[in-house]
């Protein structure tokens, strides 16, 4: 291993106490969050008074402007960041972005929460970093969600899923009245699922199992065509429109058949291009860990491409959040499934940003007190008599399994409703039942406390591992008019200077310079060897790049400049007066 | 031509081409059917009596290189001349703040050009870096000879009635005209064109800055993706190759680099792209003016690819009578052209099939037969039969059962988004 990640391990190892708020701080602290799932309404009131009762000696605080939704739904942003001398838009950005899969407001909670701490607390604020904070990236599809009506993240953006010439005449319904919308089985000897050994779960169908069953939304089928379902309200999921591996979900949906076609979704994308953006993290998903670029099993960086970056900021999350969560793993393995179009994928790929998701929710987020002598429900295979059935029903599968535990262990059975018999009309029937809205995919608002706990703690203790440069002046010296300068940069954070795609998406073929020194010349001087700038590749947190020497002819009292760039910093520079 | 004669062709162009675009010149996607009643139109309506008679076709010398006043004026002077075969209107602004013209050359007493079998001519957004970009000369002369031949003869009329060409002789106005316009600032550009569309779109590309940070993230070829992706009438796209070489050796029919125009335009939109290389020969004149020799090879291809285009033919319907008021009902369907009707719009639904449409009797029942003697039932849709798909040249026979009474007149209409409409008309006795 590189001696520079040794270095920011041997750091991330110390043990550090957590950081409390000073007198001052706790003196003036912005408004107030609370852990509960808000409204957009009193999102876009949080912002707005974080932003009105900033104070600029304490914190800067700047309003973000992103277009409205396609309904006119606001998407509050602001960036802040300790005071500087740098304006925040020309600082190495942490993104932080919640709930742009459109379902995870416990990921937008995390971006509130955070955000909250850290304008609490600005000495946990790093020098000459901005934060963008967007805590409700996907606002249609979070409204949506929060009113029980969404499950796929779409937004609202009208769209005729089945080409049928109307336009999202077929969403789910209530059939039973509880005044929910949970999931539905149909049966259906083609179906890709059966139900597992214990009956509340699917299993992927083998062959010879029966009843097999489609897994749709709870709804009639409204417009008749024989599918449940296949044209609800909306929309395109933000996260899945970005332009990695996407594919059109909707071939005939004018207007938004395209990747990145929705503006306000656009607008985020922009966003991440026009700031110098090191980091991003997306705060979305239900798996309680981290979750790095790969939404596909074919991507187009290296498989260990900052394999140390990533390392580091696995070690840092379960330091602030306590969770004994599996390595990070690539999406297509966290998500169990292939995500084309992730927004994931294109923040790293494309801006180089260091990005992360960050599953705030997940099975073993909340700790049991004591899972022994707490038996699971005792379920009734009540298919397993029909003929043609096989005798074992398939196993339950480890997340399952795990969510189960959750389920039984901690909630004593509470948030998943067994399958129950509706009519669909015309002599059909199906179950309905599962995962009651606030359980599975986002924390009961009771559990909301355990989930954000150490979120704020991870977003600060990532961007203060930020790299940081440092100019190392190694000889400067004249002879008559020759002076010769020897110089190296060094990292002093804990993070690289950037990722393996720092940088690429602009440079074609050639590989990206990284960090870079550069010489400026006074005027009449001349460069008799070296290169004016030198591209210094990636430098390791803690580590030192290669030397690089210039000879030049200049008059004596010349001032020569040397800069310092990388992608994940602030760039440097220092006269020279050899 | 001098500067002052040049600006003042400009604005008389410019007041043309408010004058010839129309209420209606977006041609719609989805337009409103034409009444069933309505008939075919025999030839362009012949104009007002107040209306003055429209210019001469301009005679334009396309031997030199085009800079943006001379292309407005001379897209304004034809579409003057032809304004019952001619719409023009912008597709909207480049990054440097020019417009994109779109010329669509129909003839709209036929109805709306958006419903017709069409293919697109446009000048290829590829070009080899350090050389110019090519210009809209080609595609301009290509134009202006179609609609001097539709207006000379009376059959490449009757193709205008029954399809549509799409005309973008500039779709990268930037980089068209931008060297040729020493006052002009060169457009802050993110990426090469030709690689920013979204089939296959892949962030790192061999050149620099080429593939841009995401697809369509210029304002060009966002215009050009969502105007293409309306045209679910659109089978051929004519790209005419900026290579000046004379002998240019044909473009591989693969060659499709990711992120392409190319490879959007067969892999989204499912078209045939044909790559003409018009920029070769001597000069020689035509009624529309000099022109290199490829450029009049360029032009007759473009009027070729008309008969090419998936069109629906109907025979005549076979009777026999079941009952008293059943009916047998046999229609012998033929694709005329080369190209399938199936297209874009058929890949995961039924709208972009031939759909079958009936008025004046209940239709109880639709068989299909492909030449094989066998007829397969069709499965009604909501409102119309959904028959599938044609191959180029392909024949079916489509057999209906009617209830009607004796002396009903039956209406028939075959309706897809690449072929058009045909219909049949026949009473039941």
């Amino acid at each position: 291993m590189h001696t520079g990640i040794l270095a920011a391990l041997a750091f991330l190892l110390q043990e550090t106490p957590p950081v409390a708020p000073t007198a001052q701080e706790a003196a003036v602290a912005p408004a107030e969050y609370e852990p509960r799932y808000h409204t957009l309404g009193e999102v876009a009131a949080l912002v707005k008074g974080w932003i009105a009762s900033a104070r600029p000696e304490r914190t800067l605080v700047e309003a973000v402007d992103l277009p409205a939704t396609g309904t006119g739904l606001p998407v509050p942003a602001l960036a802040f960041g300790a005071p500087g001398g740098i304006p925040l838009a020309q600082r190495p950005t942490v993104l932080l972005l919640g709930g742009l899969d459109g379902v995870s407001l416990s990921g937008s909670e995390a971006v509130l929460s955070s955000t909250s701490m850290l304008l609490a607390q600005p000495s946990r604020l790093p020098r000459d970093i901005a934060f963008v904070a967007v805590p409700w990236a996907s606002p249609e599809a979070l409204a949506q969600m929060q009113a029980g009506r969404g499950g796929d993240g779409r937004d609202l953006t009208p769209l005729d899923d089945d080409g049928d010439g109307a336009v999202d005449e077929d969403g789910p319904d209530d059939l039973d009245g509880d005044g929910r919308i949970l999931d539905m089985l149909i049966e259906d000897p083609e179906g890709p699922w059966v139900r597992a050994a214990d009956p509340r779960f699917l299993a992927p169908a083998r062959a010879g199992d029966a009843p097999r069953y489609k897994l749709v939304r709870e709804g009639r089928d409204d417009d008749g065509d024989g599918k449940f379902n296949e044209d609800p309200a909306g929309g395109v999921c933000f996260d899945r429109s970005f332009p990695l591996g996407w594919r059109c979900d909707h071939p005939f949906a004018k207007g938004a058949e395209l990747p990145l076609e929705i503006p306000s979704c656009r607008a985020i994308a922009d966003l991440a291009l026009t700031r110098r953006t090191a980091a991003v993290l997306m705060f979305q998903g239900d798996y309680g860990g981290l979750g790095l670029p790969g939404s596909r099993h074919e991507n187009p960086w290296p498989k260990d491409a900052d394999a140390g970056a990533f390392e580091i900021a696995a070690r840092l999350f379960a330091r602030a959040t306590g969770r004994a969560t599996p390595p990070p793993a690539p999406l297509v393995v966290a998500r169990e499934q292939e995500r084309p179009g992730a927004g994931l994928d294109w923040f790293y790929a494309v801006p180089g940003a260091l990005a992360l998701e960050v599953a705030v929710w997940g099975p073993n987020v909340e700790k049991p007190a004591d899972a022994a002598g707490v038996g699971l429900a005792d379920a009734l295979f009540e298919n397993a008599g029909k003929p043609g059935a096989r005798a074992v029903p398939p196993a339950v599968s480890a997340t399952d399994v795990a969510w189960r535990r959750w389920l039984d262990n901690l909630r004593g059975g509470i948030g998943f409703v067994e399958w129950h018999p509706v009519e669909l009309g015309d002599g059909r029937s199906a179950l309905v039942g599962g995962w009651e809205p606030n359980s599975r995919r986002n924390a009961p608002e009771k559990s909301l406390p355990a989930a954000l706990a150490g979120m704020g703690d991870f977003v600060a203790e990532l961007s203060a591992a930020l790299p940081v440069l440092e100019l190392r002046l190694t000889d400067v010296r004249r002879e008559g008019e020759v002076c010769t300068i020897r110089a190296r940069i060094a990292d002093i954070g804990t993070l690289p200077t950037g990722a393996w795609t720092s940088g690429r998406a602009g440079s074609g073929t050639a590989t990206p310079p990284g960090a870079r020194l550069e010489l400026e010349l006074p005027a009449g001087a001349r460069l008799l060897s070296g290169e004016a700038g030198v591209g210094l590749g990636t430098i390791s947190g803690g580590g030192t790049s290669r030397e690089v020497s210039w000879i030049v002819l200049a008059a004596p009292g010349s001032v020569l400049t040397v800069h310092a760039t990388a992608p994940w910093t602030v760039a440097i520079a220092r006269e020279v007066k050899p | 031509m001098s500067r002052c004669v040049r600006h003042r062709a400009t604005w008389t162009a410019l007041a043309l081409l408010a004058a010839t675009a129309p209420a209606r010149a977006q041609d719609p996607v989805t337009p409103p059917p034409p009444p069933a009643s309505e008939p075919p139109a025999a030839g362009a309506p012949a104009p007002p009596e107040s209306k003055p008679a429209p210019p001469a076709p301009p005679v334009i010398d396309y031997t030199v290189r085009f800079d943006l006043a001379t292309y407005e004026a001379s897209l304004g002077g034809i579409a003057a001349a032809y304004p019952d075969l001619l719409r023009v209107r912008s597709l909207g602004k480049s990054r440097g703040g020019r417009d994109i013209w779109l010329a669509v050359a129909a003839d709209d007493s036929a109805g709306d050009a958006g419903h017709r079998p069409a293919a697109l001519v446009v000048t290829d957004l590829a070009y080899l870096p350090k050389s110019r970009a090519p210009g809209p000369e080609a595609a301009l002369f290509a134009l202006a000879t179609l609609l001097e031949r539709a207006r000379a003869e009376t059959s490449v009329r009757e193709r205008l009635q029954r399809t549509a060409l799409y005309f973008l002789p500039a779709p990268d106005p930037d980089a068209a005209f931008a060297a040729a316009e020493s006052d002009a600032a060169a457009p802050v550009r993110r990426c090469r064109l030709d690689r920013n569309f979204p089939a296959g779109w892949q962030p790192y590309d061999a050149e620099s800055e080429a593939s841009g940070p995401y697809p369509l993230s210029e304002p060009e070829s966002r215009l050009l993706a969502h105007f293409l992706l309306e045209r679910l009438n659109l089978s051929i796209v004519l790209a005419f190759d900026g290579t000046t070489e004379p002998a240019a050796p044909p473009r591989a029919d693969d060659a499709r680099p990711p992120g392409s125009f190319e490879a959007f335009c067969r892999d989204v939109l499912d078209t045939t792209v044909l790559h003409p290389a018009p920029w070769n020969g001597a000069a020689r004149t035509s009624a529309a003016g000099s022109a290199p020799e490829g450029f009049f090879t360029a032009a007759a291809l473009a009027e070729r690819t008309l008969d090419e285009l998936p069109r629906i033919e109907c025979g005549a319907p076979k009777l026999e009578r079941l009952r008293p008021n059943v009916w047998l009902v046999d229609l012998p369907l033929a694709n005329t052209g080369v190209q399938p009707t199936r297209g874009r719009a058929a890949r995961t639904g039924e709208s972009g099939e031939v759909q079958l449409r009936a008025t004046g009797g209940l239709v109880v029942a639709c068989a299909m037969e492909h030449g094989g003697g066998t007829y397969d039932a069709v499965r009604a849709a909501r409102d119309a039969w959904p028959l599938g798909h044609l191959d180029g040249r392909a024949k079916a026979t489509v057999r209906l059962v009617v209830q009607a009474d004796e002396g009903t007149p039956l209406e028939v209409s075959f309706d897809s988004p690449r072929s058009g409409r045909a219909r049949v008309s026949l009473v039941l006795r």
